[in-house]
């Protein structure tokens, strides 16, 4: 079961990778910098996965460190773009959101550096004080996603009732709130396991499942938010009169 | 010169009713809040929408006579205003949203 857990892992990376690699393009033709940042952060995101998973699926043994660090690197590295994607779409101009965005950089940047010099290079002791300031940089930083995009969607469904919002946007704005969240739940399923990694040196088989349950979960908001089929683009919309033909009607 | 919207509207709304500065501009923040905009970083299109389909209820709740002329007013007034004169809005979240869609 454990290394069905990690190809679950790789794929749901896989298609973390290939929703920014879309994003990314999209950035590409209109410019667009929220557009740059978000790619960024769902391909880091999506290959930093794939570093953490591969190594456990084909038991590489001595690359299994130097791999997961990596990984650990990479995806520390991609939260950095979901902070600033984050501070740009929704609080430009306040700072105490800039302030924030430092912040839990720091934090990263400084849990990773430090567990690292002391010997825990792939991030798993969660006895070691500075893994916890990691863990709250990775942590905090999609909390903020799922409230501002639960706040989002608040606003976005009172303007949608008089033609100012398209329901597509709402949903959108629902889809990557809900991402943030099970990104969180995920971060607090790892504390269990890594804690029970640290004692018998193997991810447990409950905490594993539930994780894989939320990464899903996260994949599957993502794909729906950025590369949703028209059936369901369709649905949503249910037949809605578009933004532009209410307004200066 | 670039003109506040907010304030551009709250003033017309001064005019056209018999409430005073700081009664407009409350009622304006009401309908505002009641369609989930903030008064900052206003587009003229999401104004007129507002003052034309949730203010005259705004403005009937404070006891304002003729609410629906009154708002009409001031919808004209911000259609009727030059661009030159409305602040270069940066793209708001919804339109970001909407692009990162693809659409």
């Amino acid at each position: 079961m454990e290394s069905s857990s990690f190809i679950i892992e790789f794929l749901c990376g896989a298609i973390l990778f290939a929703v920014g690699v879309r994003v990314l393009k999209l950035a590409l033709r209109t410019g667009g910098r929220h557009a740059w940042l978000l790619g960024t952060y769902l391909a880091l995101s999506g290959i930093s996965y794939g570093f953490y998973s591969i190594p456990l699926i084909f038991d590489l043994g001595t690359l299994f460190t130097p791999l997961t660090f990596a990984g650990r690197v990479i995806y520390s590295i991609s939260v950095y773009f979901m902070l600033e994607f984050t501070r740009l779409a929704f609080r430009s101009k306040q700072v105490w959101a800039t302030a924030l965005v430092y912040a839990l950089m720091l934090s990263l940047t400084v849990g990773v550096s430090v567990s690292a010099i002391r010997g825990d290079w792939e991030g798993y002791g969660v006895s070691n004080p500075w893994f916890w300031c990691e863990w709250l940089g990775y942590t905090l930083g999609p909390l903020w996603v799922g409230i501002e995009g639960i706040l989002a969607l608040r606003n976005a469904r009172k303007r949608v009732r008089i033609g100012l919002c398209e329901p597509i946007v709402a949903n959108r704005y629902l889809l990557w709130g809900l991402f943030g969240i099970f990104q969180v739940c995920a971060s607090l399923v790892i504390v269990q396991m890594y804690a029970g990694y640290e004692t018998e040196h193997a991810f447990a088989f409950g905490p594993d499942l539930v994780l894989c349950g939320f990464e899903t979960l996260t994949a599957f908001m993502v794909w729906l938010a950025f590369c949703a089929p028209k059936l369901y683009r369709n649905w949503v919309a249910g037949g809605a009169p578009s933004v532009s033909s209410r307004i200066g009607s | 010169m670039p003109i506040e919207l907010f304030d551009f509207a709250a003033d017309h709304l001064e005019q056209h009713t018999s409430l005073d500065r700081l009664a407009a501009r409350g009622a304006l923040r009401l309908a505002l809040k009641a369609a989930g905009l903030a008064p900052n970083g206003l587009r003229v299109e999401q104004l007129r929408v507002v003052v034309e389909r949730v203010l005259p209820d705004e403005l009937e709740k404070c006891g304002v006579q003729r609410a629906q002329q009154a708002c009409a007013a001031v919808s004209l007034a911000l259609a009727n205003l030059p661009a030159s004169e409305q602040i270069a809005q940066s793209a708001d979240t919804d339109e970001i949203f909407r692009r990162l869609g693809g659409s």
